[in-house]
């Protein structure tokens, strides 16, 4: 655990102290476990990977409030600055996203970032979004998930059935993987570690427009590989081509067999992409 | 007499009993005003950190323990004017004060995410604001709250769907925080005064003495 910007975090740490540092961020409602494979395969390369579980997340502190996008940024560059040199930054959807925060923010603390499916929610999901509809509703879920705290599933192979169901394309070991350690027994059953704020939230306005702006200061290498199957974050390709425009030193890729949790379905391509941009970036 | 409950400024570290004492000074009668995470005599937040969301959460716990605001005016100052509004548009008021509670400045996403960065690139410099405060005094952290929302589009979108009686307090009726008042669904009271407390809390009360609350 390190104590950090007033939380702890679960750090999960491969390969030599002394080797170039790797710093990765999973994605929402996971935790740092889900690098395992990948992270060993960098380790192997020499580098030092930190796979974090954010605030919220995994053994990590609790949140008071939902989704603390800014905490968890500053979160990921206190670590980074505590390394003392800057960092490749690797992270998946949501975890990606804070990445870029980081790189735009700190230029300094980053060397690169990779992005695994994490060019933010599509619009067309903005586009769903009704304040009117979510102010209605906000206080009275955010009062009842407070008062309710955590699910109570009767059993593992039911909670990880609940994953199963909702990422239907992940493969069934890294279901019962992320589920395994993403969770812990609670009273006569098991719950999800993840904190029950982080399914809340008020509005606040967010866009995709502050996506896009992350993206624009961002000035380190950035590798963006996609996972080009129909998934929950399939995006139309010319929205895709409109993010990544405002990316000024990128390479893309797209893994076709691949959905969301394209580095859990489909490792070797992913790592092959990582290993190349490293490779390429790095000389 | 309509009840008043007051939602502080972020940052703000006196928290809500100065404007409870100037609301009841200006003759408002019943009025909570409730202490945000980390200010006042409130523990502070969980995980140290300071968001606009935290009134919210605040409120939504209130609400919760069985406050009801249909019949009450809910007060938002600074940046818990968002938060006040976002009650407006829910329903869930009889009426809303937005003391410098707009939003502004108003900024351009741009701008807002560079100012973002900058404010949290200082926070990150600031070995006492990063580490835990243990007082005595006010939690340094609050000097790099973020600036209000500073989204007049947003803002606009709000205000349209707030239909209860409005009052918006602001230091300067320019023209484009005009445009955001022009845009409330109901009733909307303006008033153009410096933001202290105790003004503030004068046309707070002369409002309540006339609005169809």
């Amino acid at each position: 655990m390190l104590e950090v910007n007033r939380t702890e975090l679960r750090v999960w740490d491969w390969g030599p102290e002394d080797g170039p540092p790797i710093v990765c961020a999973h994605g929402a409602y996971d935790h740092g476990r889900m690098f395992d494979e990948i992270a060993a395969a960098l380790a192997r390369d020499g580098h030092r990977v930190l796979a974090l579980d954010l605030r919220g997340h995994g053994d990590s502190g609790p949140l008071s409030t939902g989704h603390t996008f800014e905490a968890s940024v500053l979160d990921v560059a206190a670590v980074v600055k505590s390394l003392g040199r800057p960092a490749g930054l690797l992270g998946h959807s949501m975890g990606a996203g804070m990445l870029f925060g980081v790189a735009a923010t700190w230029p300094e603390l980053a060397r690169w970032v990779v992005s695994f499916d994490g060019l933010g929610p599509p619009s067309s999901g903005f586009g769903e979004f009704s304040l009117e509809a979510t102010a209605a509703q906000a206080f009275a879920d955010i009062a009842k998930r407070s008062a309710r705290g955590r699910r109570v599933f009767p059993d593992f192979a039911t909670l990880a059935a609940q994953r199963g169901d909702i990422n239907t394309r992940m493969p069934r070991r890294w279901v019962e993987h992320l589920a395994r350690h993403g969770s812990r027994p609670e009273g006569d059953g098991v719950v999800w570690k993840w904190d029950p704020l982080f399914n809340t939230f008020l509005p606040d306005g967010f866009t995709w427009e502050w996506v896009t702006s992350d993206f624009a200061a961002v000035t380190c290498p950035v590798l963006v590989v996609r996972g080009g199957a129909e998934d929950m974050w399939t995006f139309p390709e010319a929205e895709v081509a409109d993010r990544v425009s405002h990316l000024r030193d990128l390479e893309l890729h797209t893994i076709d067999d691949a959905g969301h949790y394209l580095h859990l379905e489909q490792p070797d391509q992913a790592l092959g992409h990582v290993r190349a941009f490293i490779q390429r970036v790095e000389s | 007499m309509t009840r008043v409950v007051l939602l502080h400024d972020l940052g703000d570290p006196g928290g809500g009993a100065p404007w409870a004492e100037a609301m009841t000074a200006a003759g408002v009668v019943d009025v909570v005003a409730p202490d945000l995470p980390g200010h006042g005599s409130a523990d502070p937040p969980v995980g140290g950190n300071y968001v606009r969301a935290d009134a919210g959460y605040l409120l939504a716990g209130l609400l919760g323990d069985g406050l009801v605001l249909k019949d009450a005016v809910l007060v938002g100052v600074g940046h818990s004017g968002w938060v006040a509004t976002v009650a407006a548009v829910g329903g869930h008021v009889g009426g809303v004060a937005l003391i410098a509670g707009l939003g502004r400045p108003w900024r351009s996403v741009d701008d807002r995410l560079a100012r973002r960065r900058r404010r949290t690139r200082e926070l990150l410099a600031d070995d006492a604001a990063m580490a835990v405060h243990e007082g005595p005094g006010a939690d340094p952290r609050l000097r790099y709250v973020l600036e209000p929302h500073g989204d007049q589009a947003l803002a606009i979108e709000a205000a349209a769907l707030v239909t209860v009686p409005t009052l918006v307090v602001e230091p300067d009726l320019d023209a484009a925080t005009l445009e955001v008042a022009a845009a409330f669904g109901g009733p909307v009271t303006l008033a153009e005064t410096d933001t202290e407390r105790s003004s503030a809390a004068r046309e707070v009360a002369a409002w309540l003495a006339t609005a169809p609350i």
